[in-house]
């Protein structure tokens, strides 16, 4: 389980998280929404344990996010990957660290995603890059997957394929999965819970299909009505 | 589950070694160069050309990683591959450890493969150098008398680069915790740790009595060769030791301070 208590944190003059406390959702996947700046990316690296909380703290399994990084597969928005490996050498590179990869999954995503293991990271396209930092996540059985911003920039064919796998390896109960994103439309299909984040505040937070139901509108809508009253 | 920490080390040295390539590369074929060029001028007296291109070589082949250790660090910021080296689940010395054995490994690698090529070339020439050594230092020495003294030199060097890439690595991290301006504190940082460094190797020093002059020509060459053994065997530890603190307060800023 992945807490958040009464987590601060800020860069500078810029308050990126305020007295955050969220518990996120085990065996899930949870939606983190909202504007730009709203405080997703922090939170996604408070987990990872790129960021340390100012004020707080930020609990995995009962541990600092430090110690639980081996649970964790992390796809920042930026590429992180090294522009000189090919596919396969990033394959092994990340897996040597990991001893949830599965390499039989490994070799059928591949496929999937129309990925070859010879294609070098610095000479592909944008979305063959976003295909490959996924691949690399997926390929994983991690206890948690943490995707930031998977779609942003990406052509529709390859957002498409992009959720597919996600819905494909998903392992409901067995794995929590947050997406953090400002294109709910495209994932409003495949959260079981939402938060809504505004200027480092949680504004909204609970089931999608229940907040769907009982407001009689799309997550899109009740996103635009939260940030509307909170304004 | 993780892999073993040997996997997860080597895994991170390759990473390393692989980014080091074009300097290794670029070493060891001058050396090889050279070694042939002599190779094809040996009808002239190659042994005095020689000296100055492996002098060159040489401070190439050990200046290289201490440079080499500010592109290893910042390149993982300037590419964004930081985001992945921190969501590993592998510690500071880890990371750090791997950074250093691959530096250490150019070293090794660049230096010996000059020194390899000199000795190659000078090998036919070795009996007449130990000769002119002996006429110059008045004295029936062997050359094997001076093997202590060469590979403490060696040492003293390795650990003298350890020195320089722990300041290294310690002024990149305090760096990169200040948004603006990380350039210049970097080289300030870098600056003041040497001082400090020196500062704290004096303390040693003064309290084990080693002179560092030596006079080698005349008839106490055996012990004067001795003393510069052991002069430099305190001062590889000393090195040694202020690294080794440096290394570790780096460790705790990387783990305890460094962010993104």
């Amino acid at each position: 389980m992945i807490e958040f208590k009464g987590v601060s944190k800020s860069f500078g003059r810029t308050v990126a998280l305020d007295a955050v406390d969220v518990t996120f959702a085990t065996g899930k996947i949870t939606g983190l929404f909202g504007p730009n700046g709203a405080g997703k990316s922090t939170s996604l690296k408070l987990i990872s344990g790129l960021n340390r909380p100012d004020r707080g703290e930020v609990i995995i399994d009962g541990r600092d996010p430090f110690y639980s990084k081996v649970q964790i597969a992390y796809l920042p928005e930026i590429d992180h990957l090294y522009p000189w490996m090919n596919i396969r050498q990033a394959a092994s590179f990340v897996s040597s660290f990991y001893g949830d990869w599965d390499q039989e999954r490994y070799r059928e995503l591949l496929s999937f995603l129309n990925l070859d293991e010879e294609m070098k990271l610095g000479k592909i396209s944008k979305g063959q890059r976003a295909k490959t930092k996924l691949l690399l996540c997926t390929a994983r059985r991690s206890k948690y997957l943490l995707l930031d911003e998977p779609l942003s920039g990406i052509d529709i064919l390859t957002r498409e394929q992009i959720i597919q796998t996600l819905i494909r390896d998903f392992r409901e109960g067995e794995q929590s999965i947050i997406i953090s994103t400002h294109e709910i439309a495209e994932v409003e299909s495949l959260v079981d819970e939402v938060i809504f984040l505004d200027r480092g505040q949680v504004r909204l937070q609970g089931e999608a299909e229940q907040l769907r139901e009982d407001r009689g509108m799309s997550l899109v809508d009740i996103m635009k009505e939260a940030f509307r009253n909170a304004n | 589950m993780q892999t073993s920490a040997w996997q997860r080390f080597s895994a991170l040295y390759n990473k390393e070694m692989r980014e080091l390539r074009p300097e290794i590369v670029i070493v060891v074929a001058t050396a090889v160069l050279i070694c042939l060029a002599m190779y094809c001028k040996s009808g002239v007296d190659a042994r005095n050309l020689l000296i100055f291109p492996i002098f060159l070589l040489m401070g190439l082949a050990g200046f290289l990683p201490f440079v080499a250790s500010f592109k290893l660090l910042g390149r993982e910021w300037s590419t964004n591959t930081i985001y992945l080296i921190m969501s590993l689940p592998v510690s500071g010395e880890m990371i750090l450890g791997a950074k250093l054995a691959a530096l250490i490994s150019q070293y090794l690698l660049g230096t010996l493969v000059v020194i390899a090529s000199a000795v190659f070339w000078v090998q036919p020439h070795l009996p007449e150098i130990v000769s002119s050594i002996n006429s110059m230092t008045g004295s029936e020495v062997t050359l094997i008398k001076f093997i202590p003294g060469i590979a403490m030199a060696y040492l003293l060097s390795l650990t003298w680069l350890f020195y320089l890439i722990s300041v290294s690595f310690l002024s990149q991290f305090i760096g990169k915790l200040f948004t603006r301006f990380n350039g210049m504190i970097t080289l300030l940082v870098f600056l003041v740790t040497l001082f400090l460094g020196g500062w704290l190797m004096e303390i040693p020093r003064s309290f084990i009595n080693t002179s560092s002059s030596f006079n080698i020509i005349g008839p106490n060459i055996q012990s004067s060769l001795q003393q510069a053994v052991l002069f430099m065997g305190v001062n590889s530890a000393i090195y040694f030791v202020v690294a080794s603190l440096v290394m570790f307060i780096s460790i705790l800023i990387y783990r305890y301070r460094v962010e993104l």
